[in-house]
């Protein structure tokens, strides 16, 4: 136990006294997403080491409506724009920026994604594989914990969201 | 051109140069092929092992490195433990002596040869063409090298153990059907040259361990380089398809291994009850154990070798009453039935699942093919390419049609 906490501590010293180099600035971005807000640097390099990084040109597809969710998406650059296609039209419903995520119940199940994902100009990502995460929960439970404690957060206020919209629009009919 | 007619080419002029780099490579190292293949294997069939292997004050250096240690240690003590029961080289000498004088002492009593006339009866008379040379073959198959016969001579000639000297008569009446110096000036070339081979196969047999343990170091890293070659469009699918080949075929493998462990220890158990030598039951029943990987032969294979140690059999003393050396041969095929039938109706249900779900027409052309194009390895490692092969294409089409590809 003692060699984890000098570890840890290390960690925490170095990571203060280090420059802004690449990997404490992807720590910044990792904790202001609300996945990973509450790990340690210590734990956030073991999560870093399992994202894959992509890059997506204009008009590329990250995922598309109906395949199978396998990652989680984490906009590093650049921007993403979600359309949900119905039987004859595409809907745009969204523009997501640096910093934002996409694609967070592929950390469920295989559920096919319910609307595409698309590049608007050069972007990078970063992907967060569902079964990493299940890897985690075996491997490093505390940093697993974390990420499902909070997707279940996102997914309530999802709900409580999606409950507000429906009532507003019972009482308007 | 456009950019991306250009980087078209590009990609594919790079990919066709790896795949003739990779081609070329593999035909020039090829002696590195199975040294390579048998760390990878063990890592892989390890793996699990190394991810229950886990303290939170280990780091993961630490953990591969005492995994290594204790894998070695116990290999270790296990082949010192093993060349206590194993034949050595005095029992090969012995063995080959009397597997020698039995074969040919039976052979002459089935087919009634007369000795001094050389004449035996019709059947024997009619394919007596056909039969000789397989006679002669498997006459220079048992015929004992140079050290051999320096060492059965040495422990032998002037024994005083009634048994021992009854086997120095063997080896006396095997003299005489010995062919002439000729051929042992040339056998002799032959075990120089074996001996430089040896020791250049030994040489690259290091790179096994090295394997094994850089392997086992990897966390993933190998997987991200090769993702980062993926296409965006097939990232979430290759991430799927990778997994369910790496669960699939890691199960089979995991699962074949097991199964032949215990066919090898079953055998291994029954042939200490029926009375063979704990150091000859442990060597059919690991030769059992390792060709069971070849469906339909193995067992077969199994039941021969058992046979053929039958037939020299004679002194024995079973732990189950009632058998002699004249029942043997049938005890050792009932023997080889009952570990067929556990293997078919507990060891592979419970281990291996359905994994192994082939036509047994795709077995046989399997085994057949392996064997035509690689001998004895290629008949053993025909049926689990297949499978992989098999579950490669399964879960490819599976995914290709969940992401609408195809």
């Amino acid at each position: 136990m003692k060699s984890i906490f000098a570890e840890k501590i290390l960690w925490e010293v170095l990571s203060k006294w280090k420059k802004k180099d690449e990997e404490s600035s992807r720590f910044d971005f990792l904790r202001a997403t609300p996945f990973f807000s509450k790990l340690s640097n210590w734990q956030l390099k073991q999560v870093n080491e399992v994202f894959y990084e992509r890059t997506y040109q204009d008009g590329e597809y990250i995922f598309e409506q109906g395949q199978p969710g396998a990652a989680l998406f984490f906009i590093e650059d650049g921007q993403v724009a979600i359309h949900a296609k119905n039987k004859s039209d595409s809907l745009h419903l969204a523009t997501l920026s640096k910093g934002q995520f996409l694609g967070e119940l592929a950390l469920l199940d295989e559920a096919p994604r319910s609307a595409s994902a698309v590049a608007v100009g050069p972007s990078k990502l970063l992907a967060l594989y569902r079964k990493d995460l299940e890897v985690f929960l075996n491997t490093k439970p505390e940093i697993a914990v974390e990420i499902y404690r909070a997707l279940a957060a996102i997914v309530g206020d999802r709900l409580k969201a999606t409950n507000e919209l429906l009532h507003i629009k019972k009482e308007a009919a | 051109m456009t950019r991306a007619k250009r980087a078209q080419v590009f990609y594919g002029c790079l990919l066709a140069f790896g795949i003739t780099l990779l081609v070329v490579l593999c035909w020039f190292l090829k002696g590195l092929f199975f040294p390579i293949l048998t760390g990878a294997f063990l890592a892989y069939v390890l793996r699990p092992l190394k991810n229950s292997f886990r303290a939170p004050w280990l780091n993961d250096e630490l953990r591969i490195f005492l995994l290594v240690s204790v894998m070695m240690v116990g290999l270790l003590w296990a082949a010192s433990a093993l060349r206590s029961i194993t034949p050595g080289p005095v029992q090969v000498a012995e063995l080959k002596t009397r597997m020698k004088y039995k074969f040919n002492e039976k052979f002459a009593e089935v087919m009634n040869i007369d000795e001094e006339t050389k004449k035996g009866n019709k059947f024997y008379e009619y394919f007596k063409a056909d039969l000789q040379p397989m006679i002669q073959q498997t006459n220079d198959y048992l015929k004992l090298g140079e050290e051999e016969e320096a060492l059965f001579l040495e422990h032998y000639k002037n024994a005083e153990d009634e048994q021992k000297r009854e086997y120095y008569k063997y080896y006396l009446k095997n003299i005489y059907t010995r062919i002439d110096n000729g051929e042992r000036t040339i056998a002799n070339v032959h075990v120089a040259n074996k001996h430089d081979d040896l020791i250049h196969g030994l040489s690259l047999w290091i790179l096994t361990p090295l394997m094994l343990i850089f392997l086992l170091l990897d966390n993933g890293q190998i997987q991200h380089f090769f993702m980062r070659l993926v296409p965006n469009r097939y990232f979430e699918m290759a991430l799927i398809v990778i997994d369910e080949l790496d669960d699939a075929i890691g199960r089979y493998l995991r699962g074949t291994l097991l199964e032949c462990l215990l066919v090898g220890l079953s055998m291994t158990i029954g042939l200490f009850l029926l009375g063979v030598p704990i150091s000859v039951s442990f060597a059919i029943g690991f030769i059992s154990g390792l060709i069971n990987a070849v469906p339909f032969l193995g067992p077969m294979i199994g039941c021969v070798i058992g046979l053929a140690y039958s037939l020299i059999a004679e002194n024995i003393h079973p732990l189950i009453p009632g058998i002699g050396p004249q029942d043997l041969a049938v005890a050792v095929i009932a023997l080889v039935m009952i570990v067929h039938l556990l293997d078919n109706a507990i060891f592979q249900p419970f281990v291996l699942g359905n994994a192994v779900n082939l036509h047994p027409l795709v077995v046989i052309i399997g085994i057949i093919g392996g064997s035509v194009m690689a001998g004895v390895l290629g008949m053993l490692l025909a049926i689990p390419t297949l499978v992989i092969l098999r579950t490669c294409i399964q879960t490819l089409v599976k995914e290709l049609k969940a992401y609408q590809i195809i």
